[in-house]
């Protein structure tokens, strides 16, 4: 439950982490039958949390896209049903823009225009967001995301699952001796993560390594691109603010060499509170609100975008 | 059915764009309908395969990236290329969940990357692609097989 000035009266996370720990990943199938499970009482949770009734909201959102069409498909038939139970019109949001907007909640000093970087499991977007709501789409990854580099790799060296945290924590005691290529960091505003996890493979598969110092010099490589990209494209078009948003905006190394590295003021660096980093419902209010405010209604006719895309800027 | 070619058992790429060219060449021989499974362990160079045969549909490579999170990708372009990854799933019956075999009809070619972790899933005939990481940073060999 989000309200419109954007703070959060509740969020919660059924976090379906504890089972797919044993699995190495989120399984499709069984993500969506735990869905149906627990949805409904999530909906009951967020609205005991917030202490509001179905009856003082202004609109029920839900996340069209993209994602495994199982889990959205019982996101919108849940959302609809509680629409026309309720009375409420129901706003259907890109997953993607729930995280753009996720660095604004509960605080109202973002500035426009942004360079937005969103990196996560499944996305490494570079975004300038002109105005709020409108993005124009600078650069995104060629092969994998920075999270499914770091899944892998973890899973290489037999470490647990996700393994941006654990990466990270091994990182912290290791230095940069291995020295892998920082892909595409030399040109443009794309990515390109794969190249660095064959040279990753080659040293496990040299078999002569630390395991701390090879996760810090993995880290060190995406991170180091990261930040170079940012850089590359603050300069190019000089935006008010820098937002990092995604499940791997929740690394603590990477929030502090931003917060060092990054050239522009440090004020002008937004990072999302860590609980709202990684996927969550109060993120896709935030879009929800804007939607309201700047678009016309969706109807009812709307299903499941398992491949949707961000919307360009006008013109 | 899938097309009855003769294959060199296995072929030096020298780079990314020689295996892309490779998966263009193989398309060329393809039928609609064909299967392809890939494997050869982490930054192999899978999905830099996929963007060839991608490319020979009239995909734009830089479209086509790393399936693993999404677990299926769909392209269109003179056929509907239906990209799949095995990686994270842990049983067969999961990837059978994800309709390989349903959506391998007459009008897709169909990729599966890390297909290899659960074959029984993946009805023949298909084309095993195989790659394996060469002497330099950038070389691969390439296998074909028909299974």
């Amino acid at each position: 439950v989000v309200a419109e000035d954007l703070e959060v009266c509740s969020s919660v996370v059924n976090t379906q982490a504890p089972e797919h720990e044993k699995h190495g990943g989120v399984i499709p199938e069984l993500a969506s039958r735990e869905h149906l499970l627990r949805i409904i009482g999530v909906v009951e949770q967020a609205l005991i949390e917030a202490d509001t009734k179905p009856a003082d909201l202004r609109a029920v959102a839900v996340t069209r896209g993209p994602g495994l069409l199982g889990c959205l498909a019982v996101g919108i038939s849940t959302a609809k049903s509680l629409g026309l139970a309720w009375d409420k019109p129901v706003v259907p949001v890109n997953h993607l823009e729930g995280h753009l907007f996720s660095a604004e909640l509960e605080r109202a000093d973002v500035r426009y225009p942004a360079v937005i970087l969103l990196v996560s499991g499944g996305h490494c977007l570079l975004i300038d967001a002109r105005e709020r709501g409108r993005y124009e789409l600078l650069g995104q990854t060629r092969d994998d995301s920075p999270g499914e580099a770091f899944d892998k790799v973890a899973r290489e060296l037999g470490l647990g699952y996700p393994g941006g945290p654990i990466i990270d924590r091994l990182a912290a005691n290791g230095k940069d001796a291995y020295r892998f290529p920082r892909p595409l960091a030399s040109e443009g505003l794309d990515f390109s993560f794969s190249g660095l996890k064959t040279a990753v493979r080659r040293r496990l598969e040299a078999g002569s390594y630390e395991v701390d110092d090879l996760a810090a010099s993995f880290a060190a490589a995406c991170y180091d691109v990261l930040i170079t990209k940012l850089n590359r494209a603050i300069a190019e078009r000089e935006p008010e603010s820098v937002i990092v948003v995604g499940g791997v905006a929740a690394s603590p190394i990477l929030r502090e060499r931003l917060r060092h590295e990054l050239t522009i003021p440090p004020e002008a660096l937004i990072l999302p509170a860590l609980k709202y980093a990684t996927d969550n419902a109060a993120m896709i209010g935030a879009a929800a609100w804007w939607q309201i405010a700047n678009e016309p209604p969706a109807g009812g006719n709307f299903g499941p975008s398992p491949r949707l895309a961000l919307r360009a800027a006008p013109g | 059915m899938t097309a009855l070619i003769d294959l060199p058992a296995r072929v030096l790429s020298r780079g990314p764009d020689a295996t892309m060219a490779l998966a263009e060449e193989l398309v060329s021989v393809l039928r609609p309908g064909d299967v392809l499974v890939l494997s050869g362990g982490i930054g192999a160079g899978k999905t830099v395969f996929a963007k060839g045969v991608a490319r020979a549909l009239g995909i734009g490579a830089d479209a086509v990236t790393s399936p693993t999170f999404p677990l299926h990708n769909i392209y269109e372009g003179t056929l509907t290329l239906n990209h799949f990854d095995f990686y994270r799933l842990r049983s067969e019956q999961e990837a059978r969940d994800l309709g390989v075999d349903e959506l391998a009809d007459g009008q897709a070619l169909t990729l599966i990357e890390w297909g290899d972790r659960f074959p029984a899933v993946v009805r023949p005939p298909y084309l095993h692609v195989d790659l394996e990481l060469g002497e330099t940073d950038d070389e691969r060999w390439v296998s074909v097989r028909r299974v």
